[in-house]
């Protein structure tokens, strides 16, 4: 007993000696950093955000780098569970890209014939519908003159015909950019995809050893609970988006809509945007039941089926997949998909609410650290 | 008294020491927490760790900050030191631990874990981290290399338990043997 009390009090003094440079602040100890520290951080950063920057400002590999980073946070759960059952990571990787890939190749060979049909009906009821949409808004121009005569000399129906004809030209223009694109991708995904469910562990290792030992916890810390949260975003996204494109697809089916297919994957893609989605989703279908006078008297019921789908998605299929994994004010996700759509157009508006689960997680960190010392001090 | 009560949830009760510098794999398989692995596990279990250089007098971690994981040493020596009171700014050292010990396990387990004391390098040190996002992550992948590590943390956390509950009754056998003392001291 008096021999271990003889060595603390020993060891008691030594400490004062080398705790001496460190000062006491409130309960928490500052942690100092040292010049080769900074460097350590500076060359961090540097190579964090020269590497994003790299990725987001390459027009050719951003949409790529977004589709890898996604399929990536989609298979993670289904590597790990083949790891579980004994298979090695790189098998049960190769095995589910193959078979993501044979399925992809499948369903493109059995779906495009369907797809195609749709296309090439649109393609020559394109000019039937614009005469529609230019007919009605030529009676419409024309019984507003009697209370704004001013519009007589607007042209307004020329003009709106003049930029639905720039607007499709532009859509044309944009195809050959958009096909070198999906080429590229379609080299560029399965790669980044293997390379970050293979070795994205590892490459954060390595940029985790760059992080000061002052901010390493922290970082680590944060940089799991982004990683975490973004893999449950994604899959549960994924799920609902598949969810809402099948249901919608089997009521237009249903009601033997023509493009049926193309209308119900616009609606699961574009209810990929919080809260703006299912009203993007609904126009096209809305707007064929006003102009196709086949189906002329079933807008009732698209809108019926586009109402259907949306309680199943808002009350029931979102609570239970999306909503319990990112805990979000409603007005905060509106506002970020508003300011998403501002600066980047459709990717901003589909990036906001993860962009946001990330920023509120960083903002949680340093609010707690900050109360964590207002906390000690008090 | 109170120094050697707690004294018990740093003390370094289960290294081997080694007073040669130990590599990364051997100094995994020299430590209790990852003893019971194949040579193959603990490969594995070496591309989760995260290994870590202080200088000399480097703080590692302060006291009540939040914790992450368990830090083991594989070359130089940590100061284990802890405030006795909210009071007292002064820290006292209350173990040092060399290459082979290890210190901060409670903060893989515990959910809200605050670091009870401080830790500083004491030379120029090599530290292995193993975090709970780390253990997480063996338990996902590998569960049956997660659950020995686990089972050998809750060895860990039991024996510190054990330590403890036996300095405490000390103590509280000391503090009943002295008012006992001062009450028959009073009645004299």
């Amino acid at each position: 007993m008096s021999a271990k009390k003889t060595e603390h009090i020993k060891l008691a003094d030594q400490s004062t000696d080398s705790s001496s440079q460190n000062q006491v602040s409130g309960k928490l100890i500052k942690k100092k950093l040292t010049p080769k520290e900074w460097a350590k951080f500076v060359f961090f950063l540097t190579i964090t955000i020269g590497t994003s920057l790299i990725f987001l400002l390459t027009p050719t590999l951003l949409p790529s780098t977004l589709i890898s980073a996604v399929l990536f946070f989609a298979f993670s759960p289904l590597i790990d569970w083949f790891e579980r059952k004994g298979i090695s990571r790189l098998n049960a990787i190769v095995g589910v890209l193959i078979i993501c890939i044979l399925s992809i190749a499948t369903t493109v060979k059995f779906t495009s014939p369907l797809i195609n049909q749709e296309v090439d009906s649109f393609h020559k009821g394109q000019s039937k519908y614009i005469a529609q949409i230019t007919e009605k808004l030529r009676k419409q121009e024309e019984r507003s003159f009697g209370r704004v005569p001013v519009l007589k000399n607007a042209n307004l129906t020329d003009k709106a015909i003049e930029w639905f004809n720039k607007s499709g030209d532009k859509l044309l223009g944009i195809i050959p950019n958009f096909a070198s694109q999906l080429f590229l991708a379609m080299f560029l995904v399965p790669f980044i995809t293997f390379v970050l469910l293979k070795d994205g562990n590892e490459i954060r290792r390595s940029l985790l050893k760059l992080v000061p030992n002052a901010y390493f916890e922290t970082t680590y810390s944060l940089s799991s609970r982004m990683l975490a949260d973004m893999g449950g975003y994604v899959s549960a996204r994924l799920l609902q988006t598949l969810l809402f494109a099948i249901l919608t697809t089997a009521g237009f089916l249903y009601l033997d809509i023509p493009y049926a297919v193309l209308l119900g994957i616009f609606a699961g893609l574009a209810s990929a945007i919080p809260y703006l989605g299912p009203i993007i989703g609904a126009v096209p279908a809305l707007l064929l039941a006003v102009l196709d006078p086949v189906i002329a008297n079933q807008l009732i019921w698209v809108s019926t089926i586009l109402l259907i789908v949306n309680v199943i998605d808002s009350f029931v299929v979102f609570p239970l997949i999306v909503g319990s994994i990112v805990n979000l004010h409603p007005v905060l996700v509106v506002v970020s998909v508003l300011l998403g759509s501002q600066l980047f157009g459709v990717a901003g508006m589909i990036l906001a609410v993860p962009v946001t689960t990330i920023l509120k997680i960083l903002i949680s960190e340093i609010y707690n650290k900050i109360y964590g010392n207002i906390d000690s001090l008090q | 008294m109170k120094l050697k009560k707690l004294n018990y949830l740093w003390a370094d009760l289960f290294s081997k020491r080694n007073d040669n510098d130990l590599t990364l794999l051997s100094t995994l398989k020299s430590n209790l927490l990852f003893s019971k692995l194949k040579r193959k596990e603990i490969a594995y279990v070496s591309k989760y760790v995260h290994v870590r250089h202080y200088e000399p007098n480097e703080l590692i971690f302060s006291q009540n900050e939040k914790g992450l994981g368990l830090y083991i040493i594989v070359k130089g020596s940590v100061d284990v030191k802890m405030r006795p009171n909210d009071k007292t700014k002064e820290e006292v050292s209350i173990q040092t631990l060399s290459s082979g010990g290890f210190f901060g396990e409670l903060a893989l387990v515990d959910e809200e874990s605050r670091r009870t004391a401080s830790a500083y390098a004491i030379t120029n040190t090599v530290l292995i981290g193993f975090f709970k996002p780390d253990l997480i992550e063996i338990l996902e992948r590998k569960p049956e290399t997660g659950v020995k590590i686990l089972y050998q943390l809750s060895i860990v956390l039991g024996k510190r338990l054990s330590e403890t509950t036996e300095a405490y009754t000390e103590l509280q056998h000391n503090v009943n043997e002295l008012v006992h003392f001062n009450e028959l001291k009073r009645i004299a």
